[in-house]
Order: structure tokens, then C-alpha cells, then sequence
């Protein structure tokens, strides 16, 4: 089946003027991954941040008048099936008072991603979030091709050639301001064949510019980001290109140009309307007052947002429009459509510009067969509704793939969400079994080597080294448990850096106290090992001088001392022989002994500073 | 609540079949010239048996009767019927009709669901009773049924694969004598309009040509290498035949595609 054409009544461009909406009673603006900064109840003026982006895809959002917030919460969205999202209500008080707007002069030093900062901060959106996507920026990899996307071929869409038609100079501006910025070996601006009038006030101007004009003929979904990124990049280029939208480069040149604030966008209003046109409207205006702005006559008519195979039919005329809102359409009301099954004819696969089979798909995700549903390319599905407008048995073919599409990106999220929790949990788990054994192993050396050093003390002065090295020892002690009290009181003090987060903190906290408590139990196991040895080496010494007495003391302490050091070099060398075993265990019987006289100086020297 | 309201770019299933029954027309109006008011009685009551069986078939399973009935289905059958068996009595075309419909539409769940055509299976039923003479060739008939065929294939609603391989194989096996084939007029009935549904037949076009040309294949080897006359029973006997290998041929030639 050949590609069905799009009956040209529908695309003819409206010769009516831009209408400019009167002030609504009430703006419904939705927050798009951005935090309230203002509070109910509050006075705003226009221009005045209300939400800053909260995340690296969401972006700010300003008040297109000034008047009070009357609530922030939920408020059913202009998405398919009107989701509750985050939303704020504006109550315009008339004044239309400004906040003066200050026109940064600075702009041809901004990199590319102080740009993309600074377009989020305006409120600029792309696509999917800010207009220039930060994660890119950030990466700021050499741009061989910039396509400024102003193709207009879904039926009624009217809304980016009417903005050529009117801003063709204030668009021609951004985009040289963009090509400065971002330096692309390539700027095209892509224009649709029928879209005449626009080509014909860009024509003008593209003279001498670091752009150019590419108008295409394709049909429908040409003007979607990847065909015309496909059709349009050289194979060379197709690896580093960005294609933007062309609204959202008119609202760049007035963010950057002018420091004004994205506030408004111009609304295709057609179908059984009275006058179809083109109304410049203020983000959040309600629907109903797009419709009755146009002359919607008052039968009962379905509302739908977007154009006229994307578009999907809003329950509530009150819902506010947002920066992708760039038609709405009444139609009058049909009788409901009775879906017949499946004839296998085989127009939807046809016609899918993906090249997939949309009648198995849509078997899979009507029967909720996840799998199957991505084995046949659901992901590869562009939901440009084709399959649906030649279906004959009318069956909603794109509504079920974007409902699935849906699940499946929840699903998808659930499950990276359980992964990262698993990995972490697993990670925690290795992390403390790595520090024991690492902390058992230290104990185990250090003893020994207090060990060893012990004797070699013992044998050169065995009779009063006992009491110094114990008293040093005790020193020792002493001063880890001041230490670990140190720690404490700094653990207790009230946070003076405010810079530093919350759990950095407590870590670097838990990791100080931790190295105290090790150096504590440490110096406690080595006296307690010192003990042991000075005892061991004064009981010899009384033994062997009253049995030997013909030896010369100089010659035995010699002896002694030899074998000692021998003892304490095995020692060192299989620390986990069992005698190393046998100091272990004392040695963290020691230490924990420190452990717990250092909890009490802790609490201690807390309860004095109380 | 209206889903996803949408400008329809391709008529709708009701439009198809009206359209299909349009280019019928001329084929009806040469069978009345030819036959006289006969045809007439012929045509008004297959259609009456037609839609009162879709009817019980339709309660029996427990559906809506009128947004199912409207869509014409029934309605084409039995035109079609009437046109396949234009001089059989009357109540052997009616309980062809009825049969064909109810067993081969109804009881597998309605259109779409079937995988034999209703058309080929009423023919096939109502041959122990035709007669046994070679049928001659009707050349207006044939050529009032090409007319419709081609003002179907120029609005776009033939689906042309299917019929295409059976011409081709038709066409290739002139020299063994396959030429009086074309001259009858139930195998342009069968290819345009029996051929041509989607649901007896595999779904891709690669699937669908092979369909037609291993019908094409049988039918002439059957007609050929027998002595039975009737090409177009045998016709709709190969093409049910084949329709039961119709899944087999979707599961050889459908796939997903190349992942972007």
C-alpha cells in the first residue's frame, strides 16, 4: 500500500493573523521536573522564577503574569490519559506588573554548557527537557550538524510556520547566536515544501548567514528528529548531530538575547472551531480559553492536543497548556468508535515508517506480552499514529503502544531501581567482610611486632623493664582515649561546615572514631602483651639465677636474649600460627576492653560538655 | 471517552467492503442481462439467507448483531455466492450460503478470526451438485469482473499479491494448455475478491505472492492432470487447502525487522 497522502484541507496554511489570547482567569503552569521556590498565597510578578529545575531534565519555570499563586499540588496535566502531576495555580491579578529583564551582554563567551545552564535557568525546553540537553553539553563533543526542525507536516500543525511567518528576523538572530556558541560545522534550519509563506520570509534573510535553508519534500513522519537527522546528516555527520526544535531556538534567542524568561508559545487552534488560527498564549492557559478565543460553537465536541495523528483527546477543558503544546483541536463529537477485530490486512505494516508489524505488536501489547511486545520492536516505534489512521477495523493501535511503552518504562525503571539496591546491599556486605578481615590481619601484625619489640626490651634490661613499659603503655592508652573523646566531642559539635553533606559527614565522622578506636585497642594489646612478656622474662631470670648460679648473668642474659628474638621473629613471620592466634585473641579481648573505656570517656567528656 | 481521534487516511472496513461490493456492479447487471429475473430472485435471497444466518451467528455467540452486520461482510459473501452459482437451484444456494456462513464465518468467531474464506468454502459445498458440462467461458461477465477489478486496484483496496502470483503462474503455463482457464469467469471472482482477504490468506506480500502462485500451481496441475472441468471449484478447493498453510507461510516470512 503506498503511502496514503494527507488531504490537503487539513494542512493549508490559516491566512488569519496571530491572535493574541486575552489574560486568562487562571493559569494551570505544570512543573516539569523543577521545585517550587515560591510559597500559596504569595505575590509574583511577571518574569519571576516560581520553580527552579530540580534535576538534569527538568527546567525552570517563570510567571507569564504577575498575580498570586492560589495552590501548588497535583493538577491533571495535557498528556495522554491527564495524568496528576506536580502543578501550580496562578491567579493573575490584571496588573501584568514585570520584573525589568536584564540583557546579558556576555553571551558570546558562554560555552556551550553555560548555555545549556542558562537556557534550563529560562526555562527553554527541547524535546525532552532543557533545550540543549546538559549531558551533552557537559561532554561538549565538536558538532558537526545543527538542524533547526520547523517541518510541519502533521495535519493542522500551523504553529512553527506562523512563528516564522511573524519572527523570522528574532529566529534568524538566535540561531546565529547559537552557531557562535556552539560552533557547528553545519547549521540547517528544515522547512516543509507547503510551508510557503515561511520559506518565503526566510529566504530573505538566509543570505550571508552561517545558516541555511533545507526544505524537504518528504511526507509525513519526515519531520520527526530521526528521519531528518537520517535524511539530512552525511553519513559522516550522523554520529554528532543534535536536532532542535525550532520554537524552542526562538525562545533561546529572546532567553540569551534579551534575559526573557520562556513564557509563552503560539497554539495552533483548528477543527470545528469557528475561525481556526494561530494564538500566541501564555504557558498555562486553559484549554477552554484557547477554544473559546477561536469560537468553539458550544455543541459538545471532543478536545484533542496535538496534531492530527499524534494527538491525543483531553477529558477536561481546564487543564493548562505547557511548551509542547502546539495545537489543540475540537472535533465534533462521533459516534464512538466500535473497534472490529483484525482483518490481517496488513496496511499498518505497510505503512509503519519503522518498517514493523504493527498488528503483531499490537497482539502482544493488547495481551500484555511484554516480551513479545519488545521482540517485535516496540522500542523501535516512533508513535506517529500512522497504523492507527489506516487501520480499517479502526483499532487503537498507537494509544495501546503508548500505554505499553509506558509499563514498559516503568517496569524498566523498577528494575534499574532494584538493581541499584541489590548491588548496593551486596557492595555493603563485601565491604564489611573485607574489614574485618583486614582489621583482624593489622591486630595480628601490630602484636606481634609490639611483641617482638617487647622482648628485644625485655632481654637487654630484663629485670626493670616491667613497670616503664607498662606506665608508657598506660600513656598511650590515655591518649587514644583522649582522642577517641576528641572525636566524639567533634561528632557532637553541630555541623560547621554546611557545605559538606550530611552523610559525608557522619562517614568521615564513623571513619575517625573507627581509626581512634583501632590505634586504642592496638596500644592496649601491646601492653597487655608487654605485661605478659616482662612477667615471662623476670620468672626465667629467678629460675635460671638460682639453679645456674656458676653461669656468668652477662653470658644467660645474652642466651636469653638470642632466643627471644628468634621466639619473636617466628612470631612475626607466620602471624597466624597458633601462638599468633593466642595473641590475637588476647589482643582483642584487650581491645575491646579500650573500646569500651573509650566509649565511657566519650560519653563522659559529652556528659561535661552538656 | 475517545481514545486517540484521529483523520483517517484509508476507508474504513464498512467503506471496503461497500466499495468492494461496487465493483460488483457491472458483473451483477451482465448476470441479469444474461439470466433475466431469475438472478434477481437468486441474488435477494442468498443475501437474505446470508444476513440471517450472520445474524444467528452473531446471537448465538452473544454479540452486538448491527455494528457487525453493517460492516457488510455477509453481504459480500453471498453476492459473491450468487455470482459463483448462477444457475443451481435456489434452496441449494441458500443452504450453501447459510452453511458457508455460519460454519466458516461464524463458528470460528467471526470475521477475521476465520482462516478459510466463507466464499471458497459454499463453492466447494455446492459442487457434487453442479453440473457435470465444462462450464463455457462468459466473456462479458469476465470482462465486466476484470473492469471492477481494475477500479479496485487503481483505488488502492485490492490487495494485489495473492492474485498476482496466480496470474503469473497462469500466464507461465499457457503452453500446457492453461489459456481457457482465463476465460472463466469464477477464477477472476476468486482471485479479486476471494483472494484478495486478508484473513485466509498470509499476511506479508512475500507471503501472499507464494500463496498465490502455489494456488495457481495446484489448480492447474488438478485441472490438467484430472478430468474435472470446473476450475472454479477446484480453485476454491486448492485455495482452502492452502489457506491452512497460511500460518506456516505468515511464521516463514514475518519478522520483526532489523533493529534500529
Amino acid at each position: 500500500m503506498s503511502r496514503p497522502s494527507i488531504p490537503p484541507a487539513y494542512t493549508a496554511a490559516s491566512q488569519q493573523p496571530l491572535a493574541t489570547l486575552p489574560l486568562p482567569a487562571q493559569l494551570n503552569l505544570w512543573l516539569q521536573g523543577s521545585r517550587c521556590c515560591v510559597e500559596v498565597g504569595q505575590r509574583v510578578l511577571k518574569h519571576q522564577l516560581l520553580a527552579e529545575a530540580d534535576s538534569e531534565f527538568g527546567v525552570a519555570l517563570h510567571a507569564p503574569t504577575s498575580g498570586h499563586i492560589r495552590a501548588i499540588g497535583p493538577l491533571p496535566q495535557a498528556l495522554p490519559d491527564a495524568p496528576l502531576l506536580d502543578g501550580l495555580q496562578l491567579q493573575p491579578d490584571g496588573q501584568d506588573e514585570a520584573l525589568p529583564l536584564q540583557a546579558a551582554t556576555d553571551w558570546p563567551a558562554l560555552s556551550p554548557l553555560a548555555l545549556a545552564i542558562r537556557l534550563q535557568d529560562m526555562g527553554v525546553m527541547g524535546q525532552h527537557g532543557p533545550l540543549l540537553p546538559l549531558a551533552w553539553a557537559a561532554a561538549a563533543p565538536p558538532l558537526a550538524l545543527l538542524i533547526i526542525n520547523a517541518v510541519e507536516n502533521e495535519p493542522f500543525l500551523q504553529a512553527d510556520s506562523m512563528l516564522l511567518r511573524e519572527q523570522a528576523a528574532a529566529v534568524a538572530e538566535a540561531m546565529t547566536m547559537l552557531g557562535r556558541i556552539l560552533q557547528p560545522v553545519r547549521l540547517v534550519l528544515a522547512i516543509q515544501q507547503e510551508q510557503g509563506a515561511a520559506i518565503n520570509a526566510l529566504r530573505s534573510l538566509a543570505a550571508n548567514q552561517c545558516w541555511q535553508l533545507e526544505v524537504i519534500q518528504a511526507p509525513y513522519p519526515a519531520g520527526d528528529d530521526a528521519p531528518l537527522l537520517q535524511s539530512l546528516a552525511r553519513p559522516e555527520e550522523s554520529s554528532n548531530s543534535l536536532c532542535l526544535p525550532l520554537a524552542g531556538i526562538h525562545a533561546a534567542g529572546r532567553a540569551i538575547l534579551h534575559g526573557e524568561p520562556c513564557i509563552s508559545r503560539i497554539v495552533t487552534v483548528s477543527g470545528a472551531v469557528g475561525q481556526p488560527q494561530n494564538i500566541l498564549a501564555l504557558l498555562g492557559s486553559p484549554v477552554a480559553d484557547l477554544l473559546a478565543c477561536a469560537g468553539l460553537p458550544s455543541q459538545q465536541h471532543a478536545i484533542v492536543h496535538g496534531g492530527g495523528l499524534r494527538g491525543f483527546a483531553l477529558p477536561d477543558t481546564t487543564i493548562g497548556i505547557h511548551q509542547h503544546s502546539h495545537c489543540l483541536l475540537a472535533l465534533a463529537a462521533q459516534a464512538e468508535l466500535i473497534a472490529q477485530p483484525c482483518v490481517r490486512c496488513g496496511d499498518c505494516a505497510s505503512i509503519c515508517p519503522s518498517q514493523l508489524q504493527p498488528q503483531e505488536l499490537y497482539w502482544h501489547c493488547s495481551e500484555q506480552q511484554l516480551e513479545q511486545a519488545q521482540h517485535w520492536r516496540l522500542a523501535d516505534c516512533s508513535q506517529c499514529g500512522l497504523c492507527s489512521a489506516v487501520c480499517p477495523s479502526q483499532l487503537p493501535l498507537l494509544e495501546t503502544f503508548r500505554q505499553t511503552s509506558q509499563q514498559l518504562l516503568l517496569a524498566e525503571q523498577q528494575q534499574s531501581a532494584a538493581d541499584a539496591a541489590r548491588q548496593r546491599h551486596r557492595f555493603r556486605q563485601f565491604r564489611l567482610e573485607r574489614d574485618k578481615q583486614e582489621k583482624a590481619q593489622r591486630l595480628a601484625e601490630r602484636a606481634a611486632q609490639q611483641a617482638a619489640k617487647l622482648a628485644q626490651q625485655a632481654a637487654t634490661a630484663p629485670s626493670q623493664s616491667t613497670t616503664p613499659t607498662a606506665s608508657t603503655a598506660d600513656k598511650q592508652a590515655a591518649i587514644a582515649a583522649a582522642m577517641a573523646r576528641a572525636a566524639q566531642r567533634q561528632q557532637q559539635r553541630p555541623d560547621t561546615a554546611a557545605s559538606v553533606s550530611s552523610s559525608e559527614r557522619d562517614a568521615a565522622i564513623a571513619a575517625n572514631r573507627q581509626a581512634t578506636i583501632d590505634a586504642a585497642m592496638a596500644r592496649a594489646a601491646a601492653r597487655k602483651a608487654a605485661q605478659d612478656a616482662a612477667k615471662a622474662a623476670a620468672a626465667e631470670t629467678s629460675a635460671d639465677s638460682s639453679e645456674q648460679a656458676g653461669l656468668n648473668q652477662q653470658q644467660q642474659a645474652l642466651i636469653q636474649a638470642a632466643m627471644q628474638r628468634a621466639n619473636a621473629q617466628k612470631a612475626a613471620a607466620a602471624s597466624n600460627s597458633p601462638a599468633a592466634m593466642d595473641e590475637d585473641k588476647k589482643a582483642l579481648i584487650a581491645a575491646a576492653m579500650a573500646r569500651a573505656a573509650a566509649q565511657k570517656a566519650a560519653r563522659d567528656a559529652g556528659e561535661q560538655e552538656k | 471517552m475517545m481514545s486517540t481521534p484521529l483523520i483517517r487516511l484509508a476507508p474504513t472496513l464498512a467503506s471496503r467492503n461497500r466499495q468492494q461490493l461496487l465493483a460488483l456492479l457491472p458483473a451483477i447487471a451482465i448476470q441479469l442481462w444474461q439470466l433475466g429475473p431469475q438472478a434477481l430472485l437468486a441474488l435477494l435471497l442468498a443475501t437474505a439467507t446470508a444476513l440471517l444466518a450472520d445474524s444467528l451467528g452473531l446471537a448465538w455467540r452473544r454479540q452486538a448483531i448491527w455494528p457487525s452486520l453493517r460492516q457488510g461482510d455477509a453481504l459480500l459473501s453471498a453476492v459473491l455466492l450468487s455470482l459463483l452459482l448462477p444457475a443451481t437451484p435456489l434452496p441449494l444456494l441458500c443452504i450453501c450460503t447459510g452453511a458457508a456462513i455460519l460454519l466458516l464465518r461464524q463458528l470460528f468467531g467471526g470475521s477475521g478470526s476465520s482462516p478459510f474464506h466463507p466464499v471458497a468454502g459454499g463453492l466447494l459445498l455446492a459442487a457434487p451438485w453442479l453440473p457435470a458440462s465444462l462450464p463455457h467461458a462468459n466473456l462479458p461477465l469476465t470482462l465486466a469482473l476484470l473492469a471492477g477489478g481494475l477500479w479496485l486496484l487503481w483505488r488502492g483496496l485490492l490487495r494485489w499479491h495473492a492474485p498476482l502470483g496466480l496470474l503469473l503462474v497462469v500466464l507461465i503455463a499457457l503452453p500446457v494448455g492453461s489459456g481457457w482457464l482465463l476465460g472463466q469467469s469464477a477464477l477472476w471472482l476468486l482471485a479479486g475478491w476471494v483472494m484478495s482477504d486478508g484473513s485466509s490468506t498470509p499476511i506479508t506480500s512475500r507471503g501472499r505472492l507464494i500463496h498465490g502462485q502455489a494456488a495457481g500451481m495446484l489448480c492447474i496441475s488438478v485441472v490438467t492432470l484430472t478430468t474435472h472441468p470446473d476450475a472454479g471449484v477446484t480453485l476454491a478447493a486448492c485455495l482452502l487447502l492452502l489457506s491452512a498453510s497460511a500460518p506456516l507461510l505468515d511464521s516463514l516470512t514475518l519478522s520483526p525487522g532489523r533493529r534500529t
